[in-house]
C-alpha cells in the first residue's frame, strides 16, 4: 500500500461548519468527482494547488487553514 | 463506484474474455498437436472482436446511466482520475517492454515464429491487465 502523503486537512470540519455542505456540492465548487473529494478528506489524495486554493477560496479561509504539514 | 471505477473493470473485463478466447484456443490446440500451433488469422481476430464487443458494449451501458457525474468535468476526468491514469499507463509500459524483451528472447531459446506472436500477444494482453488492476487498486489507495 502506498504510503499517505504527510499532509492534513481540515476540509471536512469545514464542510460541515458551512452549513453542513455536501461532499457533492463542493465536489461541484472546485471541479472534481465526489470520489475526488472523499480522497482528500481521508488524506489518500493532495490535491494540486490551484484545486487547493478553490477549497480555500469556497470556505473562505487561507490556504494554511486548511491544509497543514504533519512531521 | 466512480464512473471511471466502472469503466476500468468492464475495460479489464474485456481484456479478460479476450485473452481467455485467444488462449484458450492456442492451448487447447497446441495441447492437441502436440506443439506450440501457428497463429490463426480467425482466432487472432476472434480476439479483437471479442475484446472490442466486450469493451465498447459496456461501456456504452455504463455512459446511459453514469455519464452525468462526469459530464461537468474536462474530458470527463477531473485530476485524481488523471493522476491515476497516467500512473497505470506508465507502468503498464515498463511491463509491456519488459514481457516483449522476454518474449522476443524466445526466438533466440526456441526459433520458434508462433511462440513469438502469442508472446507478443500475451506481452499485450498482461500489460492491459496490469494496467486496469492498477488503475482499479489505485482508486482505493492513497496515491
Amino acid at each position: 500500500m502506498a504510503k499517505r502523503p504527510p499532509i492534513t486537512n481540515r476540509v471536512k470540519d469545514l464542510r460541515e461548519a458551512h452549513g453542513q455542505m455536501s461532499q457533492s456540492a463542493l465536489a461541484k465548487e472546485i471541479g472534481v468527482t465526489r470520489q475526488t473529494v472523499i480522497a482528500i478528506e481521508q488524506g489518500k489524495y493532495s490535491p494540486s494547488l490551484e484545486s487547493a486554493f478553490r477549497i480555500a477560496r469556497v470556505f473562505g479561509v487561507g490556504l494554511e487553514d486548511v491544509f497543514g504539514w504533519e512531521e | 463506484m466512480s464512473y471511471w471505477e466502472r469503466n476500468t473493470l468492464i475495460l479489464l473485463a474485456g481484456s479478460v474474455f479476450g485473452a481467455v478466447f485467444y488462449f484458450g484456443f492456442v492451448i487447447a490446440q497446441s495441447v492437441a498437436a502436440g506443439a506450440v500451433v501457428m497463429p490463426q488469422l480467425w482466432v487472432w481476430l476472434g480476439y479483437i472482436v471479442f475484446q472490442f464487443a466486450v469493451s465498447v458494449g459496456g461501456v456504452w451501458l455504463l455512459n446511459r446511466k453514469g455519464l452525468a457525474e462526469v459530464r461537468d468535468l474536462v474530458g470527463g476526468e477531473d485530476e485524481r482520475d488523471l493522476v491515476i491514469k497516467k500512473q497505470a499507463e506508465a507502468r503498464q509500459g515498463h511491463i509491456m517492454s519488459a514481457l516483449i524483451l522476454f518474449g522476443l528472447a524466445f526466438w533466440f531459446i526456441h526459433g520458434s515464429a508462433a511462440l513469438l506472436f502469442h508472446s507478443m500477444v500475451a506481452a499485450l494482453v498482461v500489460s492491459e491487465l496490469c494496467r486496469g488492476l492498477i488503475q482499479y487498486a489505485s482508486y482505493s489507495r492513497a496515491i
